[in-house]
């Protein structure tokens, strides 16, 4: 390191100002670090790489699927492709994404701390997802696995002949990280929390993160625990699941949900506390119901452990089974639409800037709407009789998963985008690729709820010709939608060297992490940080507007646009 | 069958009940989700930033009233839309009162068998009268498999070593896919057929006449518009099985070729190839012998023994597919006998001496 050591008394000039990002150079410097911002900015490449691997295979399965027959692909190959399109995505983009990129990133930020509680765990969580996903592209890579993400047995035990080792063994290993991330942040929130931040202080993201690595502490060992029971019934025919062998099927079936039910709510949680981030931020205003939003996602994180089997409600468990687990999934839902509500009161009497997080913003909550009101009907017991396993199903938790999780992981990164680079985006290419993910959103999942319901059937690489009108508007959507993905990543990197400087708040937003520069030193805070106000409080008047002197320019237009 | 539809044929009792619940449910949805879109693009309209004329005040106090209420006001509608659907699954899937048709069903990779009371066996369909309650009986030799009726609304998964029923009574007379809804493996999306809902009359009929050998199309589901030999199964969609119901047979053949032609179109729409793979290239073992070739030559068995691949050993093998089986195949092939008639038979093992010998 060459730089000298920033001064308490007389901070550097900006240029030679000490950063995260500057504060070590050359690889090991990144690849062994313990600084939470640069482990995030691992995770963001990594999750990125997963992504468009999942991408890819989503979009080669919709080229499949323009024609009923199986042409493009053999049916082993499509097997394989919907497999490990769901596999990356749910383990190795959804469930990390949002925590170990913005949540990595800002939860010491935000509460006013150095660093997580255990940053040497930290890059060790980094490390064991790397691992655990390594096999994972292997086992894609050689042979490939056709059980699907669930691996419903005995399927996967006594008759799958594809690399279910490796898929399976990448799974059980990034099981860790996921337990070790959110044992991390737990730590973090109780006990690094700056002087003044109280829980009721606590930012709603925070909030969000903490209700998630709860779920991942509690729920995630079941799975590990369930991968094993398969292993050992695969490997050395120990009779567990296959009632060859003296198994029980459903018993896996009730294993598997008893984490992957959780599992959606680990993936959407910390989407719904960034989103609460954004609406405050570009209504400026205070947050309307902040105890109410913030227990929300306690709530969610409860009942989301209650709700397995409405996985399950065709599998042949008993009736009553399924009338609870229906009920249960109604009052799941209650909290979210709680959140929604108070969002919605936000933006009322608010001071509205349509910026590029914002409307990332409101595309998640009318798309989540969309995804969670589906959902509500496929826990309609009869209804869900018709519509499990076809494309109604499929389009529901892609409306939650894409719709809803990758939306505002989008706006999230746009959003903090300045506090993490140091730089501004491009604004109109910000909206332009917003808009356009919209649309091509809407076209590629609105035909399969239509087609779900008319019976097609999940899974499928060739199909009946009736459904063939649905399946081209869904591939002609999920073209447009591949193009738009494609701009954030081309305006975002070009912005890493030629976007304006952006400041320490360009947003002029409240929350600890806007008051240190961007992008921030080592050590996040030049002197410890104490909290005096209530959370978002958009109501003082340096911060009704995002540009402070906007106030008088347009007063001063209107006043002499009445004069004319 | 390509007009463009928007909603689902409905040919059971409970489709319709099914449909007014799904409808009533998309009704309310839709409300919510019009009340969420329009107070987003109003709010975003009427405060955004530059109006500065707008009244504005802070609120900070939660209202708790109003979130009470909002709990409240969902409970009760959930509670609804919950017992509305609860109430209409418990009459799914609770057993009827009165006499029912049993038909026994089983599942395995990838096809459907279906057998009546009568002892008339089907593959890959269904024969039921219209009007009458029929209760089926399904089991699984292998994986889990679903049975899927879309125009009954009706879905059923099928477990390995358990018996499962389902009940639905069928109101229009007609053509209906059937589907498998849980993946089961390489030939997932092909495994289905029809279920063929028939009046009566037709419906006895059709068994006395599918209970002495099938010498009607309908035995077969209709699968008989396979024209080309050498379409691999694989690549079979569940919709390129479609004939008209009740087809005409053709006249019987005499010319070996002829009947080999016939006998290849059958192994095609019988989904032989879904084991016994006819490309070489398949990145796995098959689950059952390669034919290619097999004719007039010597075969190994699971006893050690040598049999010679000739015409009374093939015929056997697809009647009684355990009674002699082939060193290193489990013996998992399902029995033809019933399904096939002697022609067709016949068709199959000329086509099988054609594939080379």
């Amino acid at each position: 390191m060459t730089t000298t050591a920033p001064s308490p008394f007389a901070p550097p000039p900006e240029a030679t100002r000490t950063t995260y990002l500057n504060a070590g150079t050359g690889l090991r410097s990144w690849l062994l670090t313990t600084d939470h911002k640069r482990i995030a900015v691992l995770y963001t490449l990594a999750i990125t790489a997963f992504f468009g691997l999942g991408g890819v295979m989503a979009f080669l399965m919709r080229l499949e699927l323009l024609t009923p027959p199986s042409d493009l692909f053999t049916i082993d190959t499509y097997n394989r492709l919907f497999s490990a399109h769901g596999i990356v995505m749910v383990w190795f983009f959804l469930i990390p994404s949002i925590p170990t990129t913005l949540g990595n990133f800002l939860l010491p930020l935000m509460i006013g701390t150095r660093d997580l509680a255990f940053p040497r765990l930290n890059l060790l969580s980094f490390y064991i997802f790397l691992v655990g996903g390594l096999f994972t592209l292997a086992a894609v890579s050689f042979g490939g696995i056709d059980t699907g993400w669930t691996f419903y047995t005995p399927y996967s035990t006594s008759f799958s002949q594809t690399r279910v080792f490796l898929v399976v063994m990448g799974i059980f290993v990034m099981g860790f990280s996921s337990i070790l991330t959110g044992l991390n942040f737990v730590v973090t929130t109780h006990t690094l929390r700056a002087p003044g931040m109280t829980w009721n202080r606590l930012p709603l993201f925070v909030w969000s993160l903490y209700a998630t690595s709860l779920i991942q502490i509690l729920a995630t060992p079941v799975l590990t625990l369930t991968l094993v029971l398969l292993g050992m019934e695969r490997w050395f025919g120990v009779g567990i699941f296959d009632p060859a062998l003296g198994g029980d099927p459903i018993l896996f079936e009730h294993l598997f949900w008893f984490y992957s039910h959780p599992a959606v709510y680990i993936m959407i949680l910390p989407g719904l506390g960034v989103i609460s981030e954004l609406i405050t931020c570009f209504s400026r205003k205070h947050i309307f119901g902040y105890n109410w939003i913030a227990g929300s996602s306690l709530a969610i994180a409860a009942f989301g452990f209650l709700v397995w089997g409405h996985h399950m409600f065709v599998s042949g468990q008993s009736v009553y089974a399924g009338l609870v687990f229906s009920v249960l999934s109604f009052v799941v839902a209650i909290p979210s639409a709680i959140k929604v509500f108070n969002w919605i009161a936000t933006l009322y009497m608010g001071r509205i800037y349509l910026r590029t997080p914002m409307l990332y913003a409101f595309a998640f909550i009318g798309l989540f709407v969309i995804g969670g009101m589906t959902g509500l009907i496929v826990a309609s017991l009869a209804v869900d009789v018709h519509v499990h396993d076809t494309y109604f199903v499929v389009a529901h938790f892609h409306y939650i998963m894409v719709g809803g999780m990758l939306t505002a992981y989008l706006g999230g990164l746009h959003f903090w985008w300045p506090k993490i680079t140091g730089k501004l985006y491009p604004e109109g290419w910000g909206i332009a690729a917003a808009i356009l993910i919209f649309v091509g959103f809407n076209l590629t999942f609105l035909p399969q709820f239509i087609m779900g319901y008319l019976g097609m059937p999940r899974r499928y690489g060739a199909y009946a010709p009736e459904f063939q009108v649905y399946h081209v508007l869904s591939t002609a959507g999920s073209t447009v939608l591949g193009v738009a993905y494609l701009l954030p990543l081309g305006y975002l990197l070009w912005s890493l060297k030629y976007g304006p400087d952006a400041g320490p708040n360009p947003w002029n937003a409240t929350g600890l992490e806007w008051t240190t520069p961007s992008p921030p030193p080592p050590d996040n805070f030049d002197e410890a940080p104490v909290v005096r106000d209530m959370p978002y409080a958009y109501h003082l008047e340096h911060r009704q507007f995002m540009d402070p002197d906007e106030a008088g320019a347009l007063a001063a237009k209107k006043a002499s646009r009445s004069e004319d | 069958m390509n007009t463009l539809r928007f909603f689902p044929q409905g040919a059971s009792a409970e489709a319709g009940h099914v449909d007014v619940l799904f409808l009533a449910l998309v009704a309310v949805s839709l409300a919510f989700i019009g009340a969420v879109f329009g107070g987003i693009v109003y709010f975003a309209v009427k405060y955004r930033h530059t109006n500065l004329g707008a009244e504005r005040k802070h609120i900070f106090e939660d209202r708790w009233q109003l979130e009470v209420g909002l709990i409240g006001a969902l409970l009760v509608l959930s509670l609804g839309a919950f017992t509305w659907a609860g109430v209409l699954y418990i009459d799914i899937e609770t057993p009827p009162t009165g006499p029912t048709l049993d038909v026994q069903g089983v599942a395995k990779q990838w096809v459907w068998t279906f057998e009546h009371a009568t002892g008339a066996r089907e593959i890959n369909a269904l024969h039921v009268p219209v009007g009458q309650r029929v209760r089926l009986v399904l089991t699984s030799e292998d994986v889990i498999h679903s049975f899927y009726v879309p125009a009954f609304r009706l879905k059923q998964d099928v477990l390995p070593g358990r018996e499962t029923n389902v009940w639905f009574e069928a109101t229009v007379p007609g053509r209906y896919h059937l589907f498998c809804a849980e993946y089961c493996g390489t030939d997932h999306s092909a495994m289905g057929g029809w279920v063929d809902v028939m009046e009566p009359g037709d419906y006895a009929r059709w068994l006395a006449v599918g209970a002495t050998g099938g010498s009607d199309v309908g035995a077969l589901g209709g699968r008989y518009d396979q024209p080309t030999p050498d379409a691999p199964a694989v690549a079979l969609g569940p919709g390129r099985r479609e004939a008209p119901a009740g087809a005409p047979r053709t006249e019987p053949l005499v010319a070996e070729d002829a009947s080999a032609a016939r006998g290849a179109a059958l192994f095609a729409s019988l989904n032989c190839a879904s084991c016994h793979r006819t490309d070489s290239l398949a990145l796995y073992p098959a689950r059952g012998p390669a034919l290619v070739g097999v004719y007039g030559r010597p075969v190994r068995l699971q006893n050690g023994r040598t049999v010679l691949a000739d015409e009374p050993y093939l015929r056997e093998s697809i009647l009684n597919p355990r009674a002699r089986i082939v060193q290193g195949y489990p013996p998992i092939m399902p029995s033809y006998r019933d399904v096939l008639s002697d022609d067709e038979l016949s068709a199959l093992v000329a086509y099988l001496q054609s594939l080379g010998g």
